[in-house]
């Protein structure tokens, strides 16, 4: 097609009526309201179609309200009126003459609302008076009152409350009185009284403010100014955010009833300045030169917290708020380098402080061995939780602020999950030495004992924990299992007698309803010992009934036999239907949940015979489809238990179903070493090494560091200097970057500090760098 | 955002008994079921400093760029006397008002 044709096609589409109209409709909703003006303008000289008309009616008034909400009044005034005279549209009659008033046309407001082209309701009238009462006493032109018919509310009180207003601005207390009490309460000038009320009770706080302000409806024309009135009682930044969000009038009426002198002003539109021109130098320098007048300690105090954030200002700083201490240069460096994110770096200074709060007097430095002790603590904050230098920090804090329940807890976790027993039992007596009415402790001191199979110390923790908190669940089932614990002992040497005791002290402590089978389970064994058959298989349909699903009972009938030495089979024969279940994918969950609870109560190897006894069960119910969440914790609970068929056969199910994840690798090559990890093979110790990889892309951290501890765990065998490339040995490149980072760190520091840090060095960070051919001399 | 110390109006040395004082005048200013923004915000305050370990490490960690607002509106909010606008400023600020 030629250029001119295209264009007279264009044309011919451009002018047809369907697709002006079309155009108009898509300009109105999108809120191009001239663009809609003008082209139903346009369709109405092809076609004065009532539809068009209305239309343009509509665009008109959406036009007119735009610019109303952007303060051009005159616009909006314009287009309301084109409106009336296109459209013979006269709606919103009372927006109009708002809109003339705020334009400052007020004779023609009072001439239209003295002659409304179409009816004005009460309601409309009540407000428009008020409105117009407002704007006459904001403009002061007598020749306006003067037009008003003289015996109306509008002429008659103007006087009084132009007279109440002159009597508040020259605090003629007296004439306000006799004025605010002569504004009756159908004047139009009633608003008027509750602000000059709030004005003259600026003293008397905020509630009494906003109670004299509460008098005015939302659509009242002093609304606006009343607002004003409670930002005056705020504080600091609330006060300076509200003062910048009023215009300049505004502004001056407050800083007027604030009393700021001329200093003040200048000073806040210099700050004002500085707000555009931004930068925290700039505000360090507005600070600086106006120490005098925002107070010298204010002002370094101030100043200090900026230097974080500039380069080179601890000089400027230091002469004008006087020398800081070395110590507290360390301070701002650490800060700065946290705010940069070289956590490195950061963490050497913060050292560096630790060392000068130890060198420092008492003079110099209060509550030195608190803020040491919260350095290290803070130092913890971006290294994993079961980082041996986190540990370290957090036993060191402990030292020397033995009062933080947070870090024991962490110690304890975290020696708790890496199996080191005595050291775990060691934080927990010290926690419970700090602690010892600390529910959360002793919960971990009954735990702690359990491990140890000190049931009676548990029992009597548990008994504490109860005398703080009656109803703690966790006491309770701690006291419950402990008698059962207590009952197995007996069973076993055949004292008879003495398990009918504990059980019968365990029931105590059986909360009703969420009973969980083992009781009767044992009291169902005890039956069958005393040869009460009949009550032994009625025992056991309670126990079975109350173990949360069939595949949790099989488990506790087995696990309960085992413990008192009695073959599953004895009691798996009084109920054979048992072995006929088909657990679904919520009853293999909760076998989790109780493998977990016995697990905590210390008869783990038991359980993997028990486990046994269920394997071809749960073997099959194995097979139905589960979530990546749901494989991850039955693959976390085999692993615990050490139960490495079951978790080989559950991580080849789930790799059936899932992608292969670090995660599942992870669980698949445990699986297969059963914690042997010198047989680990090249292809296992490849794909470990490609799965922390992955889990590092994924920031799977724990995951990667899990992996990494098998990797390290087998490092030194044979294989590990013949698979891979050095170049290509990630974890021997950061631990050459970390001995690099060392001696880089040393090197920058004083002679002293070096000798210092030189002698206070842990004897494997020396053996290390040796090995690493340094010379630790420098 | 202010600092816990601004927002409760005490000095940085202040003690426990002091910053408790004062986070009480506050609450009584603004109660939680007439300014529930606010009455956050002390209690927020009050929890970060209101011992004396709490307020070490607010001044040995906290990292953020101090409140230039505050400082300003602390320098003029004090020691000044109120006084009242003239007629024309009042004037002046109704009619602002009225155009908002």
């Amino acid at each position: 097609m030629s250029r001119k044709k295209k264009h007279a096609h264009h044309k011919v589409v451009a002018t047809s009526p369907e697709h002006l109209e079309k155009k108009a409709r898509q300009q109105l909703q999108s809120g191009a309201y001239k663009d809609a003006i003008n082209n139903y303008k346009r369709l109405l000289k092809i076609n004065q179609q009532p539809d068009y008309l209305d239309a343009l009616g509509e665009a008109y008034w959406l036009a007119a309200e735009s610019q109303a909400a952007k303060g051009l009044y005159k616009e909006a005034v314009n287009l309301w009126e084109s409106r009336a005279h296109s459209c013979q549209q006269h709606s919103h009659l009372p927006r109009y003459i708002t809109w003339l008033l705020a334009a400052g046309a007020y004779i023609k407001a009072i001439r239209i609302f003295n002659a409304p082209p179409v009816e004005l309701n009460r309601e409309e009238q009540t407000h428009l008076t008020a409105m117009i009462g407002a704007h006459l006493l904001a403009a002061d032109q007598q020749n306006i009152v003067a037009m008003l018919d003289a015996d109306s509310p509008l002429a008659k009180d103007y006087p009084i409350a132009k007279a109440a207003l002159k009597a508040y601005c020259q605090g003629d207390e007296n004439t306000l009185a006799s004025s605010l009490k002569a504004i009756g309460s159908r004047s139009p000038y009633r608003d008027f009284r509750p602000v000059l009320n709030a004005l003259l009770s600026l003293d008397a706080g905020p509630q009494e403010i906003e109670q004299r302000l509460s008098r005015l409806k939302p659509d009242s024309p002093y609304l606006a100014l009343g607002r004003m009135l409670p930002l005056l009682q705020q504080e600091g930044a609330l006060f300076i955010e509200s003062y910048q969000k009023l215009g300049p009038a505004q502004q001056t009426f407050v800083a007027t009833l604030q009393g700021w002198d001329k200093r003040q002003l200048r000073l806040l539109g210099d700050f004002r300045k500085i707000q555009l021109k931004g930068g925290d130098k700039a505000l360090f320098d507005f600070i600086v030169a106006n120490k005098r007048f925002f107070g010298e300690q204010e002002s370094a105090y101030f100043c200090k917290a900026l230097l974080p954030y500039l380069n080179k200002a601890t000089g400027i700083f230091e002469r004008h708020f006087g020398a800081l201490s070395q110590a507290e240069k360390y301070r701002l460096e650490a800060l700065s380098c946290e705010h940069r994110k070289d956590h490195y770096l950061a963490e050497r200074s913060w050292r560096l402080y630790i060392d000068k709060l130890e060198m420092a007097s008492p003079a110099e430095e209060t509550d030195v061995d608190l803020k040491i002790a919260l350095v290290l603590r803070h130092l913890n904050k971006d290294l994993p939780a079961n980082d041996p230098g986190v540990l370290h920090n957090l036993e060191t804090s402990l030292s020397l602020d033995p009062n933080d329940k947070a870090s024991y807890l962490h110690l304890i976790s975290a020696y708790k999950q890496s199996n080191y027993k005595k050291s775990y039992q060691s934080w927990v007596a010290a926690a419970l030495q700090e602690y010892p009415e600390d529910i959360e402790i002793l919960l971990e001191a009954v735990a702690a004992a359990r491990t140890k199979n000190a049931h009676k110390k548990a029992a009597g923790f548990a008994k504490k924990i109860l005398t703080i908190d009656p109803i703690n669940a966790k006491a309770q089932n701690f006291l419950r299992s402990s008698h059962v614990a207590h009952a197995r002992k007996q069973f076993k040497v055949g004292r008879l007698h003495l398990v009918h005791k504990e059980l019968a002290a365990a029931e105590q402590w059986e909360r009703n309803g969420q009973e969980s089978g083992v009781l009767s389970i044992n009291q169902a064994l005890l039956a069958l010992e005393e040869n009460h058959k009949e009550q032994a298989k009625a025992l056991l349909q309670t126990g079975i009934s109350q173990s949360g699903g069939n595949l949790c009972a099989y488990l506790r009938l087995c696990t309960e036999a085992l413990c008192v030495d009695v073959k599953p089979s004895a009691l798996v024969s009084l109920m054979p239907e048992i072995k006929k279940i088909s657990p679904n994918k919520t009853e293999v969950m909760l076998l989790v949940a109780v493998l977990q609870a016995y697990y905590e109560e210390g008869i783990g190897a038991l359980l993997i015979d028990a486990l046994a006894e269920i394997s071809p069960i749960l073997k099959k119910s194995l097979k139905q489809t589960l979530s990546e969440t749901q494989w991850y914790n039955l693959a976390e609970c085999f692993l615990t238990l050490e139960a490495y068929d079951l978790l080989e056969y559950c991580t080849r199910q789930a790799l059936k179903q899932q992608d292969s994840k670090p995660l599942l690798v992870f669980y698949e090559i445990s699986a297969t070493l059963r914690g042997q990890q010198q047989h680990l093979t090249y292809n296992m110790h490849y794909r470990l090494v490609e799965a922390a990889e992955e889990a590092h892309d994924m920031n799977d951290l724990r995951t990667a560091a899990r992996i990494e501890q098998i990797i390290k765990q087998h490092a030194g065998l044979p294989f590990a200097d013949t698979g891979f490339d050095d170049d290509d040995n990630d974890f021997e490149e950061a631990e050459n970057n970390v001995i690099e980072g060392i001696v880089n760190m040393i090197k920058s520091l004083s002679p002293s500090e070096r000798k210092k840090i030189l002698k206070d060095m842990p004897p494997e960070v020396k053996s290390l760098l040796m090995d690493a051919g340094v010379d630790i001399d420098f | 955002m202010q600092s816990p110390f601004d927002i409760l109006d005490v000095a940085e040395d202040a003690d426990d008994a002091s910053i408790k004082k004062a986070y009480l005048q506050q609450v009584r200013a603004y109660p939680p079921e007439r300014y529930p923004e606010q009455f956050q915000q002390i209690r927020a305050a009050f929890e970060a400093i209101a011992s004396k370990r709490q307020r070490l490490v607010y001044q040995l960690f906290y990292n953020e760029p101090p409140h230039s607002e505050a400082l300003m509106g602390h320098v003029l909010k004090h020691n000044n006397t109120q006084q009242r606008p003239t007629e024309a400023q009042f004037m002046q600020a109704l009619a602002e008002s009225l155009k908002a």
